[in-house]
């Protein structure tokens, strides 16, 4: 016989793995010297997970209080079909963020903040490949652990 | 005979290649004969990859190991910038062998390794066994202050930009020199090895009809040094090779571009060629003419833009064949709309064997890849290669297709898992690729080579 209590355990042990992992993945996005700002957001515009480094400048608060703003309209664009969106957000006269928005799994969304002279070709590669392990994690609610396995 | 494969994405190289050794020996489940090594590119430099290295020595310290550091590494399962990826080998006889100092006496050197390659190859051909060379030469990095002043926007410290000044242009008896004052330049101070010095060697190779593939391991995004490594050591600047040989296999090869001609009208070159460099085109100074031969002249900022830095790709970089339509010698060109001279990645002995060969005028036509193009061609190319005794697979693909498939590139690699089923295969994302079932040297390539069983078992 399994008690309940238990049984909660092993649910709360299987989340608490699956935040982890989350939590590894877009660290892991956040290390790269392009990446400004990695935010996982839910589809009703709740952050979950950020990293980014107020240190390096201010500028970087305005553009993500513009993403908090804007992602009700990139919401629905991403739910019809959409896989990525790119926009540039000016923050100076010479200076603009390439800023991505990236559909994970069925209730999430990934931002990305990159650095005005980043090589968007490249980071594009890491992007997807995040988006998309975090979109399984999500969904199912695993681990990496379990994934590779 | 069997292979396995193992591939870890992670900042941590040490974690990465602990995990990569980990799957792969669980599925080989004996004791390995070679292994092969790759990683991503790090900014720790020698240190981390010797430490790296350590791990694998712990358990295998005389097993032959090589390979080298590239841009990317993808696998079946997984694929990323930063990582390591191991292959085991079990049945196949191996041996690596290293050249130090490779790029100060190119000449000598190049002597040194055909005479190992021949050796090999006859001794082998003595037992009625087929061997594959995989060549990894150094491969082209900037020193990190170079580096940092040319993304401050100062790109006259970029050496070749650097060779646009106004000197060049306007001194005739100076540009025929420049494609070569660039190759010592690098050679000297270890910026790596350009495809023209090791132009000799793999024409002789190619020649001898021996089978080779190879990479340079340039990483375009930060303009790391490539490191290679040799039985459990890592170097830079040196040359480090392997060959594979056995009885029952046989290696095949192939290179594809998946370039598609936009602009079928030819133009002709009438000056001097020499280490890509272009002064005059249809008559006229090299940006002007062929701005309008993309009908760019009202737009010159798309070209500034996709011209800034000399390797990254731009979707409107444009890409031209020479000489030929047939041969499909694929070459980036690269333009600056304000000097009015025009760049091409083709080493020295293309340009001048164009020049020998038309004197006055020759043919080129540009083309363009995209990322339709370039997953259309993966499935062509493969299904011809790969078949039902395939043992395993190795794939050099240049990074500038990688960023050309750019968003896509999550479907690209899931092609390559739908093709290839349950073989083993690794798809190493690098600049500069070498095959010797195409020679001369083709830039902005994939350089597949498979192993396939001859008697079935």
């Amino acid at each position: 016989m399994i008690s309940p209590i238990s049984n909660m355990d092993d649910q709360a042990l299987k989340l608490s793995r699956a935040i982890s992992s989350i939590q590894i993945e877009a660290d892991h996005l956040f290390k790269f010297r392009d990446v400004r700002a990695t935010i996982l957001f839910r589809l009703d515009g709740r952050a979950l997970t950020a990293f980014y480094d107020p240190k390096t400048s201010s500028s970087i608060l305005t553009v993500i209080k513009w993403v908090k703003d804007i992602i009700s309209k990139t919401k629905e664009e991403l739910k019809h079909g959409a896989r990525s969106i790119k926009y540039n957000k000016q923050i100076d006269q010479n200076e603009a963020l390439p800023v991505y928005f990236y559909r994970t799994g069925n209730s999430g969304i990934l931002v990305v903040i990159l650095h005005s002279r980043a090589n968007t070709g490249f980071m594009e590669i890491e992007m997807s490949r995040t988006a998309k392990r975090l979109g399984i994690i999500i969904d199912r609610k695993q681990s990496i652990g379990d994934l590779e396995q | 005979m069997k292979t396995s494969v193992g591939l870890c994405i992670n900042h941590d190289l040490k974690f990465a290649t602990k995990t990569a050794l980990q799957q792969a020996e669980t599925e080989l489940n004996t004791e390995p004969t070679g292994i092969l090594y790759f990683t991503g590119s790090h900014p720790g430099g020698k240190k981390v990859y010797n430490q790296s290295l350590k791990i694998i020595k712990k358990k295998y310290s005389t097993i032959p190991l090589a390979g080298c550091s590239g841009t990317g590494i993808a696998n079946s399962k997984d694929y990323g910038l930063k990582g390591a990826a191991i292959m085991l080998f079990s049945g196949i006889s191996v041996s690596t062998h290293l050249i130090k100092r490779f790029r100060l006496r190119t000449g000598t050197k190049t002597k040194e390794i055909l005479k190992k390659c021949i050796n090999i190859e006859n001794k082998e051909l003595k037992q009625n066994s087929s061997t594959s060379f995989i060549f990894f030469p150094p491969g082209l990095g900037f020193p990190k202050l170079m580096v940092n002043l040319m993304n401050h926007r100062l790109e006259g410290f970029n050496p070749f930009f650097a060779l646009n000044n106004r000197i060049w242009r306007d001194v005739p008896a100076l540009s025929r020199f420049t494609g070569k004052i660039v190759n010592f330049l690098m050679n000297l101070f270890g910026i790596g090895i350009s495809y023209s010095s090791a132009w000799p060697l793999f024409q002789e190779l190619y020649q001898r009809g021996i089978h080779y593939t190879g990479t340079f391991g340039v990483d375009p995004i930060s303009m790391n040094k490539s490191y290679q490594f040799y039985n459990y050591k890592a170097f830079k600047d040196s040359m480090t090779f392997i060959s594979l040989s056995s009885p029952d296999l046989r290696f095949m090869s192939k290179t594809d571009t998946g370039a598609t001609i936009d602009f079928r009208k030819p133009f002709s070159l009438d000056s001097y060629l020499d280490g890509g460099f272009i002064p005059r085109i249809d008559g006229q100074w090299g940006a002007k003419s062929l701005l309008k031969i993309y009908e760019m002249e009202n737009t010159p900022e798309i070209l500034e833009e996709c011209t800034q830095k000399y390797f990254y790709y731009h979707p409107f970089k444009p890409l031209c064949i020479l000489d030929d339509k047939k041969s499909q010698n694929l070459y980036g060109l690269s333009i600056n709309p304000n000097l009015n001279h025009a760049l091409i990645t083709a080493p020295n002995q293309v340009a001048k064997k164009l020049y020998v060969n038309h004197k006055d005028k020759y043919q080129s036509y540009i083309c363009n890849q995209s990322a339709v193009t370039i997953e259309n061609l993966l499935d062509e190319s493969l299904s011809s290669l790969v078949g039902n005794n395939t043992k395993f697979g190795l794939f050099f693909d240049c990074g500038n297709r990688a960023m050309i498939v750019g968003d896509r590139f999550q479907q690209y690699m899931e092609h390559y898992a739908q093709i290839l089923g349950k073989i083993p295969y690794l798809v190493i994302i690098s600049g500069g690729e070498v095959n010797s079932q195409s020679f001369p040297i083709v830039n902005f390539s994939l350089v597949s080579s498979v192993a396939q069983q001859l008697t079935p078992a």
